[in-house]
C-alpha cells in the first residue's frame, strides 16, 4: 500500500511540532526561526497541494483570457502562436500541473513582449486596460491560495479559494484529479 | 530577455549582465553591488557560518581599525530581519585604546550570499554617520564593505536597547488590527512624525557630502528614474517568471515621474518594525535598516510608512492607522506641520505605485531567487515571505487602475 501523502506531512508536522521544537535550544534563535518556519510551511503544503493541478488550470484560464484580450488589441503574431498552444494546454488532457505552468509562462513571457514593444499611444492605452482588468482574476487567485500565509491586513476582502478555483475545476480537472479529491475529502469526513 | 527556456539568470553569462546594466543605469554604488551579486551568483549558496568564525573576522576587523587592546565578550544570534546576519556581542577594551568606551554592547551586521534586498554596506555606514544626531540610531563604528575580515560584506554598529513591537503582542498583527494601544500610539506616533520631518530636513550641505550616494537635481526627475532603473533592473536579474502588471508599471512610472522639488534624504524603509522603542517611556532608541536610503523625494517614505501592506485597524475596525499608529491623513498634516514642507497628493500617488512596485520586485523576484538558490541562512522564511509579493501586486494593480 502506498502511503498517504496527506497523512505523511501529517505526522511529520506533528513530529517536529510535538517532540523536535522541544529539543531546541531556545537560545538557538536561527534553528528556531527555521523550524517555526519549515513547520509553517508544511501546513500550508499540506493544506493546499490537493490543489496543484486546479491551481495551475485556473491559472492558465486566467492568463489566456488576458492574452486573448492583448491579440484582439495587437493582432501580434508570436503572441498568437504561443496562445494556440496554451489553448490546446488547457484543452487537454494533461494532469500535470508543472507543464501547464510552463504554458502559462511562456504565454505571460509573450504578453511582456507586446507591451515592451508597443509604442502607439493609443494601442499602449488599450493594452494597460486589458492587463489592469486581466490581471484581477489571477491576483484574486494568487491572494486566495495564500491568504493562510496571513498577510492580508483584510482577509475577508480575499475570495475563496473554492470561489477563485471553482470554474477551473468544473471544466479542467481530469477525472483521476477529481476523484481523488473526493476520495480524499471523503476520507477526512 | 524574456525567454524562459532556459533560466539565464541563475548562472547569468557577462553577455546577460552587461546588457541588464547597459539597459537600466542606476547609480554607480548600486550598480557596484549588483554587478558583485550577478558575477558571484554561481558560487555556492549559504554553508552554517559558525560564532567563532565571525569572532574571528570581527577581531581582525577591529584590530585593524583600533589596534590590539580588546576582548570580545558574549557573542550572539539577534532574532529577526530577513535580510541580513545580525550577531550581538560585547567589546571590552583595556583603557589604552580611545575609540570606543571600555565595555560597549554592538551588533555585527553582515549580508549572506545574498540578501532579499542586496545593497551598499558603505551606503549603510554612511547614512547612519549622517542622521546620526538628527534622529536616534546606533552609533555605527566600522566597516568591512567587500568581506576581506568577515564572510560577506558587513559593518559594526552599537547595539540599541528596545523593542520592534510591544512585548506579547506580536500575533494580534495577523487579524488587521493594530498592536499598540492608545497610549502607546500617541506617544511613538509624535516621534514617528517628528523622525521622519527631520530626516528630510537634514541640509543639503550634508547631504552633498555623501560619497556614495549620487546627488538628486531640483526640477529634474533623473533622481527618480534612476530608482525606477533600480527595481527593474533587479526584477530582470532575479524574477522567475514574467508578471505583465510589472513591465507596465514599470513603463508608467518612467513616463511620469515627477521632478523633484526638493531633495531629501529618503530613509527607504520608514515603517513601524524598523524602529525599537523602550515600553517603559515609550521613547524611540533607533531607527533601523538605512539600506535602502536614497537623496530622493520625501513622498517615498511618506507613502511607504502608510502603504496599505502596512496598515493596521484601530479598535473601531474602521480607523486605518499609518503603521498601527497614526490615522493617515492626521500623519500626513502633522508632518507638514512638523517639516514646514508640503505634501503633494499628485506625488502620494505617483510613489504609492513606486513602492508596490518595488515590494513586488522584492518579494516575487528576489525573495524567490535567493530562497532557490539556497543563498541564505533563512531560506524557509524567506520563501514564506515572498507571499507577500501577492498582497503587494493586487495593490500595485489597483494603485495603476487609479492613476490611469
Amino acid at each position: 500500500m502506498i502511503p498517504d501523502i496527506d497523512l505523511q506531512l501529517a505526522v511529520a508536522i506533528r513530529a517536529l511540532k510535538g517532540i523536535v521544537w522541544d529539543s531546541v535550544p531556545t537560545d538557538n534563535i536561527s534553528a528556531r526561526e527555521n523550524l517555526r518556519a519549515s513547520i509553517a510551511t508544511l501546513e500550508f503544503v499540506l493544506q493546499r497541494h490537493s490543489s496543484q493541478f486546479s491551481r495551475a488550470a485556473a491559472e492558465l484560464r486566467n492568463t489566456i483570457d488576458m492574452a486573448e484580450r492583448m491579440a484582439r488589441i495587437t493582432g501580434d503574431n508570436e503572441l498568437e502562436g504561443v496562445l494556440g498552444a496554451a489553448r490546446s494546454a488547457a484543452a487537454g488532457t494533461t494532469n500535470d500541473a508543472s507543464s501547464l505552468d510552463r504554458y502559462r509562462a511562456r504565454l505571460s513571457s509573450a504578453i511582456c513582449d507586446c507591451v515592451e514593444r508597443a509604442h502607439d499611444q493609443a494601442v499602449k492605452r488599450k493594452i494597460t486596460e486589458a492587463i489592469i482588468l486581466g490581471s484581477a482574476r489571477q491576483f484574486d487567485l494568487a491572494r486566495a491560495w495564500c491568504l493562510p500565509a496571513g498577510f492580508e491586513a483584510d482577509p475577508k476582502r480575499v475570495p475563496s479559494l473554492e470561489e477563485v478555483l471553482g470554474c477551473a475545476e468544473e471544466r479542467d480537472s481530469p477525472p483521476v484529479e477529481a476523484d481523488t479529491q473526493a476520495a480524499k475529502i471523503s476520507s477526512k469526513t | 530577455m524574456n525567454s524562459i527556456a532556459k533560466d539565464v539568470r541563475r548562472d547569468p553569462s557577462d553577455a546577460f549582465i552587461a546588457a541588464v546594466r547597459k539597459k537600466y543605469p542606476v547609480e554607480p554604488e548600486v550598480d557596484h553591488v549588483l554587478t558583485r551579486k550577478m558575477t558571484h551568483r554561481h558560487k555556492p549558496g549559504y554553508t552554517a557560518i559558525s560564532l567563532d568564525t565571525l569572532r574571528t573576522g570581527l577581531e581582525a576587523l577591529i584590530r585593524s581599525e583600533v589596534g590590539s587592546h580588546f576582548v570580545l565578550d558574549n557573542l550572539r544570534w539577534l532574532p529577526g530581519g530577513f535580510s541580513k546576519i545580525q550577531v550581538a556581542f560585547d567589546l571590552e577594551t583595556d583603557g589604552e585604546t580611545h575609540k570606543a568606551p571600555e565595555r560597549t554592547p554592538m551588533v555585527l551586521r553582515m549580508e549572506p550570499a545574498e540578501a532579499i534586498v542586496q545593497t551598499s554596506r558603505r551606503r549603510e555606514f554612511e547614512i547612519l554617520k549622517l542622521v546620526s544626531g538628527v534622529v536616534p540610531a546606533a552609533p555605527v563604528y566600522w566597516l568591512d564593505h567587500d568581506g576581506k575580515y568577515l564572510p560577506y560584506p558587513a559593518l559594526v554598529y552599537g547595539f540599541a536597547p528596545g523593542v520592534s513591537m510591544p512585548l506579547g503582542g506580536a500575533q494580534e498583527i495577523k487579524g488587521g488590527r493594530t498592536v499598540f494601544g492608545p497610549g502607546l500610539r500617541a506617544a511613538l506616533a509624535n516621534q514617528f512624525v517628528a523622525h521622519l520631518a527631520a530626516i528630510h530636513t537634514i541640509p543639503a550641505a550634508r547631504v552633498e557630502s555623501l560619497r556614495y550616494f549620487q546627488p538628486a537635481k531640483v526640477g529634474s526627475n533623473e533622481s527618480v528614474i534612476r530608482q525606477v532603473n533600480w527595481w527593474r533592473r533587479v526584477w530582470e536579474e532575479d524574477r522567475p517568471e514574467d508578471v505583465p502588471l510589472v513591465n507596465l508599471a514599470a513603463q508608467w512610472l518612467v513616463e511620469n515621474a515627477p521632478p523633484l522639488d526638493r531633495p531629501s534624504v529618503v530613509h527607504g524603509d520608514f515603517r513601524v518594525g524598523n524602529f525599537l522603542f523602550t515600553e517603559s517611556n515609550a521613547q524611540i532608541t533607533a531607527w533601523l535598516d538605512w539600506e535602502l536610503s536614497v537623496i530622493g523625494d520625501r513622498h517615498q517614505d511618506l507613502t511607504w510608512a502608510a502603504m496599505p501592506l502596512m496598515r493596521r485597524l484601530a479598535e473601531d475596525d474602521r480607523t486605518e492607522l499609518a503603521g498601527g499608529l497614526i490615522p493617515i491623513e492626521e500623519f500626513y498634516r502633522r508632518y507638514e506641520e512638523a517639516s514646514g514642507l508640503v505634501v503633494d497628493p499628485k506625488r502620494l500617488l505617483y510613489f504609492r505605485v513606486f513602492n508596490d512596485f518595488q515590494v513586488v520586485v522584492h518579494m516575487l523576484a528576489t525573495a524567490w531567487r535567493v530562497a532557490s538558490l539556497g543563498k541564505t541562512d533563512k531560506d524557509a522564511a524567506v520563501a514564506w515571505i515572498s507571499m507577500i509579493g501577492n498582497v503587494a501586486t493586487a495593490s500595485l494593480r489597483d494603485s495603476l487602475e487609479k492613476v490611469l
